[in-house]
């Protein structure tokens, strides 16, 4: 599973240099919205579309709102794939 | 070397809305973008980019001399009148410029050499058309079936607007960028439209030979984001848009006249400071509803005001309207000479949210303070001036005092303050009542954004505000009370 984590972040790291042209951007678990540079609410909505073509998952609409943290993200396609998989 | 800056006027503003046809009122008419949550005109996306474009040219230029991908993000709104940077970064490959206003970026274009483009699901087989004169209004529903296709006839020439840019691009691409900008505020979305970015490929292979065609392709009602597939001369693109929430529509009397008793503010005559539009409206069309008689100034919104004071006098109820601008003493010394209201309520503002940004902009704070402080100190002033009888006060506030709402720090500093001026006001005066309420966030033209967060409802509010105002704090008198009866 935190392998799996790892890798999710790693994708994930891809998608938000490309959605918010930052070249340089580090992700960890706890980023929220407040540490990156651009990630305003239509940002936000962006990324969550990016993130789903990445992923092939779809987020609802509570999801997509009340995400606190990469962290978050992360748990969410984690599970969303693994159901997937199954 | 400075970075390149530019600035737009309102007429370039209108000579690309011309030339383009994309005649969008919310890019000029400004009575109608008073309503919308960028509260003033903003600039054509695509104006921004090419204009930006136009700036760096010696630097971007010779990248149109070869097929070209061009990823255009536009995150903020433009105003005409602001002074944008470009800051240019050449590397590997890709140019990026970042347009900036104040140190927020509302464009950033990433130009790239491109070998091929997507194929395009268009069958360019639809008759040209050129564009509409209104902008279409659409149903999001309707967008499998969307599709279209505009000439390249324009009214005036693009390089008036962009001369250096026309040396170095064909002049039917050139067309053709600035009919996207068509493609969006006319046809798809069409009138509630927020063109937000696109990813362009640009090369003679890449296009058709015509016209601009487009399609839509897909719409997302999870947040009103749809995308449009475009092909045109020298042009493959897909562009991303939103669907701007509709207005929201003013208050009305009769659902009022359901919430409110029949009387319970009879008697009142109130002066509503900035209530040509939002919880100023609202208050206004609540207060006669039970009966009052308000009073309410407007700024700009003459046709809000209007608007309020004619539903109110058709539903056999009393307003006038005043303009006033609250900045200006003189203004205020007129209206308290031609009126002697039992009460106040507050409501003038500017734009409260703004463009994101990060830290506390103290010029931003001093905007506030204008309004919530040093206006509403001089309204005060100019009232107790020329009345000796009891004035009550209401002073809207905001919960984002007690609950902190990213982006806002400036505003509840303003608040804030004007709270601990209303505190001392009324300790300073025998003639003064003041009651603050911290409203919640309440749908208005103001909060109206397209990711939509709760909000109130600004009849009901208002309600329950005046319930509380009139009766703790402005209650009527006895003979009031057996004039009303």
């Amino acid at each position: 599973m935190l392998q799996n984590q790892d890798h999710i972040l790693q994708r994930l790291t891809a998608v938000f240099r490309d959605v918010l042209d930052l070249d340089d951007l580090e992700l960890k678990l706890t980023t929220t919205a407040n540490d990156v540079e651009g990630w305003d609410s239509l940002a936000h909505v962006r990324l969550m579309v990016a993130t789903e073509q990445e992923f092939k998952v779809r987020l609802t609409t509570v999801e997509v709102s009340s995400l606190k943290n990469v962290g978050e993200l992360v748990s969410a396609i984690a599970e969303k794939t693994t159901a997937k998989a199954s | 070397m400075p970075a390149p800056t530019f600035v737009i006027s309102p007429e370039q503003s209108e000579l690309f809305g011309r030339i383009s046809g994309d005649r969008n009122p919310i890019h000029y008419a400004s009575d109608i973008a008073a309503r919308s949550s960028f509260g003033r005109p903003i600039v054509h996306g695509i104006h921004t980019v090419l204009a930006a474009l136009e700036a760096c040219c010696d630097a971007v230029g010779p990248r149109f001399a070869r097929p070209v991908s061009v990823s255009l993000k536009l995150p903020q709104p433009f105003f005409t009148g602001e002074a944008a940077t470009v800051e240019t970064v050449t590397g590997a490959g890709k140019t990026r410029l970042k347009v900036t206003v104040e140190g927020v970026t509302v464009a950033t274009i990433a130009l790239a050499d491109t070998e091929s483009a997507p194929e395009r699901d268009i069958r360019p087989d639809k008759a040209l058309t050129p564009p509409a004169a209104q902008p279409k209004q659409r149903d999001p529903a309707d967008f499998a079936d969307v599709r279209g296709a505009l000439n390249l006839v324009c009214d005036g020439d693009p390089d008036e607007l962009f001369p250096r840019l026309s040396k170095v691009c064909d002049p039917a691409l050139l067309r053709s960028l600035m009919r996207l900008s068509t493609v969006v505020g006319m046809e798809w979305p069409g009138q509630d439209s927020l063109f937000s970015g696109a990813t362009l490929w640009i090369g003679p292979a890449f296009g058709v030979d015509d016209g601009v065609h487009y399609k839509v392709t897909s719409f997302d009602p999870r947040f009103n984001r749809t995308e449009i597939d475009v092909v045109a001369p020298h042009l493959n693109a897909r562009m991303e848009a939103f669907f701007r929430p509709r207005m929201v529509a003013p208050p009305r009397l009769d659902r009022a006249i359901g919430l409110v008793g029949r009387g319970s503010f009879g008697g009142h005559q109130s002066l509503i400071i900035g209530g040509s539009n939002g919880l100023g409206a609202a208050a206004a069309v609540v207060l006669a509803a039970g009966g009052g008689r308000p009073v309410i100034t407007y700024r700009s919104d003459r046709q809000g005001a209007v608007a309020i004071a004619s539903m109110i006098r058709a539903g056999n109820g009393e307003c006038d309207i005043v303009s006033c601008d609250v900045r200006n003493p003189r203004d205020l010394e007129r209206i308290f000479e031609e009126f002697a209201p039992d009460s106040l309520m507050y409501f003038a503002t500017p734009r409260i949210f703004r463009r994101s940004r990060h830290g506390f902009s103290p010029d931003l704070y001093r905007e506030f303070h204008a309004f919530y402080v040093d206006a509403f100190m001089g309204c005060i002033d100019a009232a107790l001036a020329r009345r000796r009888s009891p004035l009550a006060v209401l002073y809207p506030s905001t919960v984002a005092i007690d609950a902190p709402v990213d982006g806002l720090s400036e505003y509840v500093a303003a608040k804030l303050a004007g709270e601990a001026v209303c505190a001392g006001l009324a300790r300073a005066s025998d003639h003064l009542s003041v009651l603050i309420e911290r409203l919640p966030r309440i749908l208005t033209a103001q909060t109206n954004s397209i990711i939509q967060a709760p909000a109130g409802d600004a009849v009901e509010t208002m309600v329950a505000t005046l319930d509380k105002f009139i009766a703790k704090t402005a209650p009527r008198s006895p003979l009031q009370g057996a004039a009303s009866a």
